[in-house]
């Protein structure tokens, strides 16, 4: 164990296979504590098994990896008593109810987290008296931030935490974890809203087919160089460096990261109408790293 | 501790459901007993010389007109196969549910190391079992007395000692399947309990496969043979079965802590 370690979670190599099928290949990266840190990725690029990994559930071929200071494979029982963790798809034991759950959770880590446990309840506007059985996807998924939440934990693991949230209460979990960050804790989510990783988090790594492709703040991100461009009169245009491509009513728009004098060459040739070009959304540079 | 209270507190519905079941069904064979003796006696002789049927079901030790002989033809079987099977479906249902039910995530993510899950999961195995033996054994000496009988109190001890080893023996099989499979398999888990039960039966009936009562926990546990021999339990049989359950819960515990944890 490294105490002095100043990461929160510090990756090097990781790398699992299922089989023949790819899982993750030398993954490494690291988390600074006290961030916010965003996990981006299409479905099955390798983050819920980056993840799985960190927590011990699977074990990685190679590659090391430690959280707070703590081995991910010799120190599991440390790393968990200090994290919190949501899985993408949260599931109980149906025939308990809530109430037993989260007491379940708290009295194995052997901590009387009612206080905190109630406020998170009332915050999140969960009930208490149902059965788990009695529930919906978005209730197990509020029962599951309280589980994650109510023992105070230094690092918070989120696997997709908001899928199944209505809009007020992922409003009110992203209040939390800033809340909970400001105290000090650090936060690593993965997720698909990119929305919501660019309002919140400082910094975020993109995964693709297992490698890790981007790992900056949002803003490095954001700046690639890459432009958005609006083409009217013409969508015959062919280049090396267009991404996105989509046409429009009379013309196309697309990202473009190639050489700017190849696009003005090619563009001169053709009968334009209107032109613009921008500095590309979030939402279009992050899927130019998914293509 | 907080696992073991867990683990019984889920498990109580099947274990009432499967206590009653087999109890009902004993119970009920005791209250017939002093209705049928007449007849059977008529037949005793003649169940008593049916060749291997007689021997697998222990007619041709003991009279099936006595309530020893009774208990160890019928309700020595009733039991022997619901406790057995009872025993192990919580076995095969013990780790592998985890996953199935996609509870797992939510419990390795706590402070538990997987050691302690197998150990707190092993242990309200453990009790469950014995407290299906311990009313069993109640429900036993009670429906005997109610008819004005009895049964032999230390064979009846000795019996539910073994039928304790036995089902110890069969759960922990099923414990270590379930540490291996991802899928929580009822089927997996009765089959087993029935398979040993006919490797029992085919033991009993035929010389040539009479090896056979090393491999089954039913043949040191048979409610005849420990009627008969006065309490006492075949040694070899009852070793073998005792070195089974510790290899079978060594083996889910070291597989259990190697493995990949599926979502």
């Amino acid at each position: 164990m490294n105490a002095e370690n100043s990461c929160a979670i510090a990756i090097q190599n990781l790398t699992k296979t299922y089989g023949k099928n790819r899982g993750i290949e030398n993954v490494t990266f690291e988390v600074a504590k006290g961030e916010i840190f965003g996990f981006l990725g299409p479905n099955g690029a390798g983050k819920s098994t980056t993840i799985r990994c960190l927590l011990g559930l699977i074990k990685p071929i190679s590659g090391s990896a430690e959280i707070l200071g703590c081995d991910i494979v010799k120190d599991h029982r440390e790393i968990m008593k200090r994290i919190g963790y949501i899985p993408s798809e949260t599931m109980f034991y149906p025939s308990m109810k809530v109430s037993e759950v989260i007491k379940f959770a708290a009295d194995v880590r052997g901590i009387n987290c009612a206080e905190e446990a109630a406020k998170l309840c009332e915050r999140l506007k969960v009930d208490t008296k149902k059965r788990i059985d009695e529930l919906s996807l978005g209730n197990r998924k509020k029962v599951g931030i309280v589980c994650a939440m109510q023992h105070k934990p230094e690092l918070f693991i989120f696997d997709e935490p908001t899928s199944g949230l209505d809009p007020l209460i992922q409003a009110e979990f992203f209040e939390l974890v800033k809340e909970y960050n400001r105290q000090g804790a650090t936060c690593f989510l993965s997720s698909h809203v990119l929305s919501e990783v660019r309002k919140y988090c400082h910094r975020a790594a993109i995964i693709r087919e297992g490698k890790l492709i981007a790992c900056d703040t949002i803003e490095n991100l954001a700046h690639t160089g890459a432009k958005f461009v609006r083409v009217e009169g013409t969508n015959a245009l062919q280049l090396e460096g267009m991404s996105k491509v989509t046409p429009t009513d009379n013309g196309v728009e697309f990202v473009y990261s190639g050489d700017m004098n190849a696009l003005l060459k090619a563009l001169s040739a053709t009968e334009v109408k209107d032109l613009s070009i921008e500095e590309p959304s979030l939402e279009d540079v992050f899927m130019q790293y998914y293509d | 501790m907080t696992l073991y209270r867990h683990e019984l507190k889920l498990n109580r519905m099947s274990f009432v459901i499967w206590l009653v079941g087999v109890l009902a069904m004993s119970a009920g064979c005791i209250f017939l007993f002093p209705m049928i003796d007449d007849s059977m006696a008529e037949m005793s002789d003649a169940f008593a010389s049916m060749g291997g049927f007689s021997a697998a079901f222990g007619m041709d030790k003991l009279a099936i007109t006595t309530l020893e002989g009774f208990f160890g033809a019928e309700i020595g079987t009733i039991f022997a196969l619901g406790g057995g099977m009872f025993a192990s479906l919580i076995g095969i249902s013990a780790l592998s549910k985890e996953e199935s039910s996609h509870t797992a995530e939510f419990l390795h993510t706590l402070t538990l190391s997987r050691s302690k899950i197998v150990t707190g999961k092993l242990f309200s195995i453990l009790t469950l079992i014995a407290a299906f033996d311990i009313i069993a054994l109640g429900v036993f000496v009670g429906s005997a007395a109610m008819i004005g009988e009895s049964l032999s109190m230390k064979c009846l001890l000795w019996y539910i000692a073994a039928q304790f080893a036995a089902q110890t023996e069969l759960a922990s099989i099923c414990l270590a399947l379930s540490a291996i499979s991802k899928k929580s398999s009822f089927g997996l888990g009765i089959g087993t309990a029935l398979v040993l039960y006919v490797l029992d039966i085919v033991a009993r009936i035929t010389e040539q496969a009479e090896f056979l009562k090393y491999i089954t926990p039913f043949s040191f546990s048979n409610a005849t043979d420990v009627f008969v021999n006065n309490g006492s339990i075949e040694a070899v049989p009852l070793c073998i079965g005792l070195c089974v359950t510790v290899i079978s819960i060594v083996a889910a515990y070291v597989v259990y802590n190697k493995r990949d944890i599926a979502a």
